[in-house]
C-alpha cells in the first residue's frame, strides 16, 4: 500500500516536471527523503513541530491476537495543492501502551453493573430497576419471615422458616412462586437488550472498534447478567442462611451440620443462574430489540414448564419434564440437596439435558456474536 | 461569514457535482426546447424555469390514461370497508409474513399440538388393565374359588377346607369377579338416588345365605333412607354432581378401561383447552404478535404512512387488530378443529367418530378466539399508551395472567383470579365441556370416589362453573361478556390514546 | 401566498376563515418540545404555487410540516389544513400528499405494493389503486423497478417512491420534507424536475431544504425559518432587494488582484474592493446585477486573467447572516 502511493506521488511529480510549469518537487514530504525522526515527530505532534494543516486519522484496530502488531495510519497532506492533493498514507506500528485485557473487560462489566446504581453507565430502564429491586425484596421474604418469627417469639414461624433442606431448596428452586414469577421475569428484563440492543442501535461497533475481541465482549455480557442474577438468587440465599443462624443464635456445630446443605443449595442456585443466563443471552443475541428476547425467554421457561406439566398430568410420562430447563435444574437441585425426587426419571438424565441446553445456548451465543455485523442491522 | 477554505477537498467535490448537475440540466433544457418546438407547446406564464420537461407531457398522457382506467367509486358500506379495512388488514398480514418471529411462534404452537397428539394417541392405544378394586376375584384360601363366589355361596373365603360343592358349583373364572359392579347412572339429575348393587354383596340378592356375616351390617351408610344405593350430592339445581356417597359394597368395582379412557379423553379436551389454548397459546401468541401492531410502527417512524391518510386513527387501530385476528383466529381454528378431528377418531366411542365432543371443542375454539381477541387488544393498547413502558407492562401483565391462570386451575373460586383474562377463558372451556357432556360432573365425582386420581386426571382439570354455580350456560355467557368487555374497554382506551398521540 | 398581516406588524387581526380559504393557515402557532422551542409564534397562509421552506438544521422546517399534516399538535395557536384541524380530522388528508423526512420505509414491500397499499387507504379499489400506483411510479421514473423490494432501492429511488406515494391520489397540496437529502446529482435533477412539474400543474407545493441553491432551482417563492421563527417570506429576489442596504460581495480569483481591483473602482455601483487573501479580490457593491453585467467587460478590458468567480453571499448562511445579525 505504501509503495503504491509512493509510486503515485512520483508519477504526479514527473508529470509536473515535464509540464515545466512548476519547478519545485511536488512529492509530499513523506517521500523517502524525509527522515524517520521527522515523521515520528509529526505523527506524535512532538518536538515542537506543529501538526497544522494535516488531517490525521487513526485506524480502528481490532484486537485480541495481535495487539502487538496493531497499526495506526496517518494521513499526510501533499505540499503542492495547485493540482489537487494526495493524502499519503503512512502505516506504522502503534507504540502506545494498552491496558491489560482484564482491565478492558472489567470496563465492560462495570458499565453494565454500575448502571444499576449510578449515572454515566448503562442506562437501564426504570422499570427494570424497579422490578429488580422488588424481586430482591421478595427474594429476602424468607429472611423477613424469620425475623418476624424471632421478634414475635412465635416458634411456629421460626420452625417453618428456619434452615432446612426444603427451605434452602425452596429459596432457589421452588416453582411457585419464585421460578414462576420472580426469577424468570427479572432475567427476561435484564437479558432483554443486553446484546440485541447493541445489534439494533449499531453500538456493537463501539465495542468492536476498540481493542476488545468478540469473545471477551460476549463473555462480559454473559458475566454481567450472571452477576446481577447471582445477587438476586445467591446473595439472598446467603443472606437468608446467615440471617437464620444469627436470628436463632446457633453455634458452630449447627454451621457444620447445615453447611453442606447450604453449599448444595448454593451450587444448585449457581446452576440455575448459569442456565437462565445462557438461555437468555443466547436469545438476546439472535434477536433485535428488547421485547422479543424477553418474551421468548419467558415463553421458553414458563411455556415448556406448562407443556411438561400438562402432559405429565394427563399422561404420566415424567420424562417430558426434560424439555423444561427449570425442571432439569430443579431435579438436579433435589439430587444435590438429597431431597425426595418429584420426578420419576433418573436425575442423571436431567443433568445431561442441562449440559445440552447450556451447550446449545453457548454455541448459539458464540456463533451469533462472532458473525455479528458491526453496523446497524 | 466564514471564509471559504481555499479549494478545500469537499468544496472541490461539490463544484464537480454541481457542474455535473448543470450539464444534465442543460441537456434536459435542450431536449425540452426541442419538444416545445416540435409540439408547439405554449409557454406557461407562471413558471419561468425550464418548462415543459418530458415529465409534464408524460403526466398528461398518464392522466388521460388513468381517466380511462378509473371507474367511478361505489359507496356501499361494504365497498368502503373493503377498501380501507382490508387494505390495512392485508398490509398487516403481509407484514407478519415477512417477520421470522411470526413463523417461529406459530411453528412452536404447531409443534406443541403435535406433541400433545402423539402422547394422546399413545395413551389411547395402550389399554388400562382391569383392576379388582374390592379384591373379591382373589382366591385367598387357595381352594380354587374366588372370594366373591365363596361369599355368595356362603363358604368361608379364608378357610381352605371350606368351599362349595364342585359338582353343583364349579369354580368361577376370577375375571368374572373383576369389574363386576360398575357405576350405574341413568343421567336423571333430578334423582339423587342412583347406583345399584350388581353383585349382591350389599343386598345379599342371589346369595345362598342373605343373612351372611360377610354382608355389611349397616346397609344405609350414606343415611339417605335407602339401603344399598349411591346418593349423589348435587348443587341447588341438581345439574352439577358434587360428590357420590356409596353404601358399602355398592358400585365398588367399576371397569377401569372404560372409565379411565373416557375420563382421560375428557381431561385431554379440558387440559388442552385450558392450558394449551387459553394459557400458553392464548397469552404468548398475542404477546408476540399484537404488542407491536402500533408500537413498532411508532418506534420506526413509519406510522404516518398509514395515519396520514383520510382514515380515522381509531379505525387504523381496529383494522390493524383485524389483521392480527386474521392470523390468529384461523390459526387456532385449524389447530383446534384438527385436534378435534384426530382425537374424534382415536377417542373411545361407539361409532367410528365421536361427534359428542364437537360441542366441547367448539367451546375451546370460542375460548381461544375471545381470549386472543382480549389479549391482543390489551397488549396492543399497552403499546400505544406508552411506547416506552408499555412493553414492560405487557410482560408484567403476561406473568400476572400466568399466575392467575394457575390459581384459576387450582382454586377456581378464588376471586382474585376474576381480575384476569385467563380466568374467563378457562371458564368458557369449563362451561362448554359441561354443556357438551352433561355427565361431566358425574365423571369427575366417580374419579374422586374410586380414587383414580392420577390415572383419570379429570378432577384436576374440571371444576364446576364459578360465576353462576347453578348454570353452565349462564356462566359461559357471562365469561364471553367479560372478555368482550375487556376487549371493548381496551380498544376504547387504545383509540383514545392514539387519537391524542403525536407522531414525532 | 398570502402573508399574514399580523406578522408584518400592521395590527393583529382576529383570524377568520375566508370562503376561499388558503390551503394551509397557521395562526400564531408555537410548538415546544419540553423546554425546546420548535416553532415560535408563526403565522402564515399558503395557497398555490411552489414554496421553498428554507432553514438550517433544527430551524423548525420539519416541525412546521408535521404541524401542517397533523402529526403534531401545536402547543398554542391554530393550524388549519383546508379549513379544518388536521390533528383531529383526517378528512383533509385526501387532498394532501406528504413526503416525510424519515428514511424509514417498508423495506419488504415492492415499490408497487407500497404505493398501491397506501393508495387504497384513500378509498380506491384494488384495481384503481394499482393503476394509479403504476402511473405515478412511471411519472417519477421508477417504472423499471416497480416489482423490486424497496429495501434494494438506492437512496434516490427511495425518495422518489415516497414522492410517488404522496401524489398517487392527485392531491392539491404536496409537502416535501427535504426531498433532495442524500441524493446524487442525477436523482436530484429528476426530483427537482418532478417538483417543478407539480408546480406547473397548479398544485400547491411546499418543499423544504437547507440549501439555497437547491431551492433556487425549484422556485423563487421562499419562506425562511431560523430558530423556530419566521424570518422572511416572499420572492427570493425581492427579499434580497429588501436587503439592499447591505452590501453584496463578489469574489474573484486572479493572479493580480490589485491591478484588477483598480479597474473595478471606476464603476459607479462598486464602492469598495478588498484583498482578503493573496490571489483574491473582493468587490463590494450595492447593486449586484449591474456589477455582474459589467464584470465580463471590465475583466476583458483589463486583460488580467480571472481564474474563478464566487458569490459568497449566494447561500443560505449569508442570507441568514444578514437577516439575523445584520452582518455584512
Amino acid at each position: 500500500m505504501d509503495d503504491l502511493f509512493d509510486d503515485f506521488d512520483d508519477m504526479v511529480a514527473k508529470k509536473h516536471q515535464t509540464e515545466g510549469g512548476v519547478s519545485t518537487p511536488t512529492t509530499p514530504d513523506s517521500a523517502p527523503a524525509a527522515s524517520e525522526a521527522t515523521r515520528e515527530a509529526e505523527f506524535m505532534g512532538e518536538a515542537g513541530l506543529a501538526v497544522t494543516g494535516q488531517s490525521r486519522m487513526e485506524a480502528a484496530f481490532g484486537s485480541g491476537e495481535g495487539d502487538d502488531t496493531a497499526v495506526a495510519q496517518v494521513a499526510k497532506i501533499a505540499s503542492d495543492t495547485s493540482v489537487g492533493k494526495i493524502f499519503h498514507q503512512v502505516y506504522r506500528p502503534w507504540n502506545g501502551k494498552l491496558n491489560t485485557r482484564w482491565v478492558r473487560n472489567w470496563a465492560i462489566l462495570r458499565y453494565h453493573i454500575y448502571g444499576l446504581f449510578s449515572k454515566g453507565h448503562k442506562p437501564w430502564p426504570v422499570m427494570t430497576k424497579l422490578v429488580l429491586f422488588g424481586v430482591l425484596i421478595t427474594s429476602l421474604g424468607d429472611l423477613v419471615l424469620l425475623a418476624v418469627g424471632a421478634a414475635s417469639g412465635t416458634e411456629e414461624i421460626s420452625r417453618l422458616a428456619g434452615i432446612s433442606r426444603g427451605n434452602l431448596y425452596g429459596h432457589v428452586l421452588s416453582f411457585w412462586f419464585r421460578n414462576a414469577c420472580t426469577y424468570p421475569i427479572v432475567t427476561a428484563l435484564i437479558i432483554g437488550g443486553i446484546i440485541s440492543e447493541d445489534r439494533r442501535n449499531g453500538t456493537s461497533a463501539l465495542y468492536f472498534s476498540r481493542p476488545v475481541n468478540r469473545r471477551d465482549y460476549a463473555a462480559m455480557k454473559y458475566l454481567s447478567v450472571a452477576t446481577i442474577l447471582g445477587v438476586v438468587v445467591l446473595f439472598t440465599l446467603f443472606a437468608y442462611y446467615v440471617g437464620a443462624i444469627l436470628v436463632n443464635g446457633e453455634g458452630w456445630a449447627y454451621l457444620i451440620d447445615t453447611g453442606l446443605l447450604f453449599l448444595g443449595a448454593f451450587a444448585a442456585g449457581t446452576i440455575l443462574v448459569i442456565t437462565y443466563t445462557s438461555i437468555g443471552v443466547a436469545l438476546s443475541s439472535i434477536s433485535q430489540g428488547k421485547f422479543f428476547p424477553a418474551v421468548s425467554f419467558l415463553g421458553l421457561i414458563l411455556g415448556t414448564k406448562m407443556v411438561a406439566f400438562l402432559i405429565f398430568w394427563l399422561f404420566e410420562s415424567s420424562a417430558i419434564y426434560l424439555i423444561s430447563p427449570y425442571d432439569n435444574v430443579a431435579h438436579v437441585g433435589q439430587w444435590m440437596l438429597g431431597l425426595n425426587y418429584t420426578y420419576e426419571h433418573p436425575a442423571s438424565w436431567s443433568l445431561v439435558m442441562l449440559l445440552v441446553i447450556n451447550a446449545v445456548s453457548l454455541y448459539i451465543l458464540s456463533a451469533r456474536v462472532s458473525s455479528l455485523e458491526v453496523t446497524r442491522e | 461569514m466564514i471564509p471559504e477554505p481555499d479549494d478545500g477537498g469537499l468544496g472541490a467535490g461539490d463544484s464537480v457535482s454541481s457542474e455535473f448537475e448543470r450539464q444534465i440540466q442543460e441537456a434536459q433544457q435542450e431536449r425540452a426546447a426541442d419538444l416545445i418546438e416540435s409540439a408547439g407547446a405554449p409557454q406557461g406564464a407562471s413558471v419561468p424555469e425550464p418548462l415543459s420537461i418530458p415529465g409534464g407531457k408524460q403526466l398528461q398522457r398518464i392522466q388521460t390514461q388513468a381517466a380511462q382506467v378509473l371507474r367511478p367509486l361505489t359507496d356501499t358500506v361494504w365497498s368502503k370497508l373493503d377498501r380501507k379495512a382490508t387494505a390495512v388488514a392485508e398490509f398487516t398480514l403481509r407484514q407478519y409474513r415477512t417477520k421470522s418471529s411470526t413463523w417461529v411462534v406459530l411453528g412452536i404452537g404447531v409443534l406443541f399440538v403435535g406433541m400433545m397428539l402423539m402422547f394422546y394417541a399413545e395413551a389411547m392405544a395402550t389399554g388400562y388393565e382391569a383392576y379388582d378394586n374390592d379384591g373379591d376375584s382373589f382366591d385367598w384360601d387357595r381352594d380354587g374359588y374366588p372370594a366373591g363366589q365363596e361369599k355368595r355361596l356362603g363358604t368361608d373365603p379364608n378357610d381352605k377346607f371350606d368351599f362349595p360343592d364342585p359338582e353343583l358349583y364349579p369354580p368361577d373364572d376370577p375375571s368374572v369377579w373383576v369389574n363386576e359392579d360398575g357405576f350405574d347412572w341413568d343421567g336423571d339429575y333430578g334423582n339423587r338416588n342412583q347406583g345399584h348393587d350388581d353383585d349382591g354383596d350389599c343386598t345379599g340378592e342371589g346369595w345362598t345365605n342373605p343373612d351372611s356375616w360377610s354382608l355389611p351390617g349397616n346397609k344405609d351408610y350414606n343415611g339417605d333412607g335407602i339401603d344399598c344405593n349411591a346418593r349423589y350430592r348435587t348443587n341447588e339445581t341438581g345439574q352439577i354432581i358434587l360428590g357420590i356417597l356409596n353404601d358399602p359394597n355398592v358400585d365398588e368395582d367399576p371397569d377401569e378401561d372404560v372409565f379411565i379412557k373416557e375420563a382421560l379423553h375428557r381431561a385431554f379436551v379440558l387440559g388442552f383447552g385450558k392450558i394449551g389454548f387459553v394459557f400458553l397459546i392464548g397469552i404468548f401468541l398475542p404477546l408476540f404478535l399484537a404488542t407491536g401492531l402500533i408500537r413498532d410502527e411508532m418506534d420506526k417512524g413509519t406510522l404516518h404512512y398509514i395515519m396520514g391518510k383520510p382514515i380515522a386513527r381509531a379505525e387504523v387501530l381496529a383494522y390493524r387488530l383485524l389483521g392480527y385476528l386474521a392470523v390468529v383466529w384461523p390459526y387456532s381454528t385449524v389447530l383446534i378443529l384438527g385436534t378435534a378431528l384426530i382425537t374424534g377418531f382415536i377417542a373411545p366411542s361407539d361409532s367410528i367418530f365421536r361427534f359428542d365432543d364437537m360441542a366441547a371443542w367448539l367451546g375451546v375454539l370460542l375460548a381461544s378466539w375471545f381470549v386472543m381477541l382480549a389479549y391482543g387488544t390489551v397488549f396492543c393498547t399497552l403499546g400505544v399508551i406508552s411506547p416506552k413502558f408499555g412493553l414492560w407492562i405487557a410482560i408484567g401483565l403476561g406473568v400476572w395472567e400466568f399466575a392467575m391462570a394457575m390459581i384459576s386451575l387450582g382454586a377456581p373460586n378464588f376471586p382474585l383470579s376474576w381480575l384476569s383474562i385467563s380466568h374467563w377463558g378457562i371458564e368458557i372451556v369449563n362451561c362448554s365441556s359441561i354443556l357438551a357432556y352433561p355427565d361431566q360432573s358425574w365423571m369427575a365425582a366417580v374419579s374422586e370416589t374410586v380414587n383414580w386420581g392420577e390415572d383419570a386426571p379429570i378432577t384436576g382439570f374440571y371444576s364446576p362453573p364459578t360465576i353462576m354455580p347453578t348454570s353452565a350456560f349462564g356462566s359461559l355467557l357471562i365469561s364471553i361478556f367479560m372478555l368482550l368487555m375487556v376487549t371493548v374497554m381496551a380498544l376504547f382506551i387504545g383509540q383514545a390514546s392514539l387519537k391524542s398521540k403525536e407522531l414525532n | 401566498m398570502i402573508p399574514d398581516l399580523s406578522q408584518t406588524g400592521e395590527g393583529r387581526k382576529e383570524w377568520a376563515p375566508a370562503p376561499e380559504a388558503p390551503h394551509v393557515v397557521l395562526n400564531h402557532v408555537t410548538k415546544t418540545y419540553g423546554r425546546v422551542i420548535g416553532l415560535n409564534d408563526v403565522s402564515i397562509a399558503i395557497k398555490g404555487g411552489v414554496t421553498g421552506i428554507l432553514g438550517q438544521n433544527g430551524a423548525g422546517k420539519s416541525t412546521l410540516f408535521k404541524l401542517i399534516v397533523g402529526r403534531l399538535r401545536p402547543s398554542s395557536g391554530e393550524v388549519m389544513l383546508f379549513g379544518t384541524n388536521p390533528f383531529k380530522n383526517p378528512a383533509p388528508y385526501s387532498r394532501l400528499g406528504y413526503v416525510s423526512e424519515s428514511e424509514q420505509l417498508y423495506d419488504w414491500m415492492t415499490g408497487l405494493d407500497f404505493v398501491t397499499t397506501l393508495a387504497r387507504l384513500y378509498g380506491y379499489t384494488r384495481d384503481e389503486a394499482k393503476a394509479r400506483a403504476l402511473h405515478v411510479l412511471e411519472f417519477v421514473g421508477l417504472e423499471d423497478v416497480v416489482n423490486k423490494e424497496i429495501g434494494k432501492y438506492s437512496k434516490g429511488m427511495r425518495q422518489r417512491v415516497k414522492i410517488a406515494h404522496a401524489m398517487v391520489h392527485d392531491p392539491d397540496l404536496i409537502i416535501l420534507d427535504e426531498p433532495l437529502a442524500g441524493c446524487d446529482p442525477l436523482a436530484r435533477t429528476t426530483i427537482m424536475n418532478v417538483v417543478r412539474e407539480l408546480g406547473a400543474m397548479g398544485k400547491t407545493v411546499l418543499v423544504s431544504s437547507h440549501a439555497l441553491h437547491e431551492i433556487e432551482r425549484i422556485t423563487e417563492q421562499i419562506l425562511i425559518l431560523h430558530n423556530g421563527r419566521l424570518l422572511a417570506l416572499g420572492n427570493l429576489h425581492a427579499i434580497r432587494e429588501l436587503l439592499d442596504k447591505h452590501p453584496h460581495r463578489i469574489k474573484l480569483h486572479t493572479d493580480e488582484p490589485r491591478e484588477l481591483g483598480r479597474s473595478f473602482l471606476p464603476h459607479e455601483d462598486v464602492y469598495g474592493v478588498r484583498f482578503p487573501n493573496p490571489g483574491e479580490l473582493l468587490i463590494e457593491t450595492n447593486n449586484l446585477s449591474s456589477v455582474h453585467q459589467a464584470l465580463p467587460g471590465i475583466c476583458v478590458e483589463s486583460g488580467i486573467r480571472v481564474t474563478g468567480i464566487e458569490n459568497p453571499d449566494d447561500n443560505l448562511e449569508s442570507l441568514l447572516g444578514y437577516l439575523v445579525e445584520g452582518r455584512a
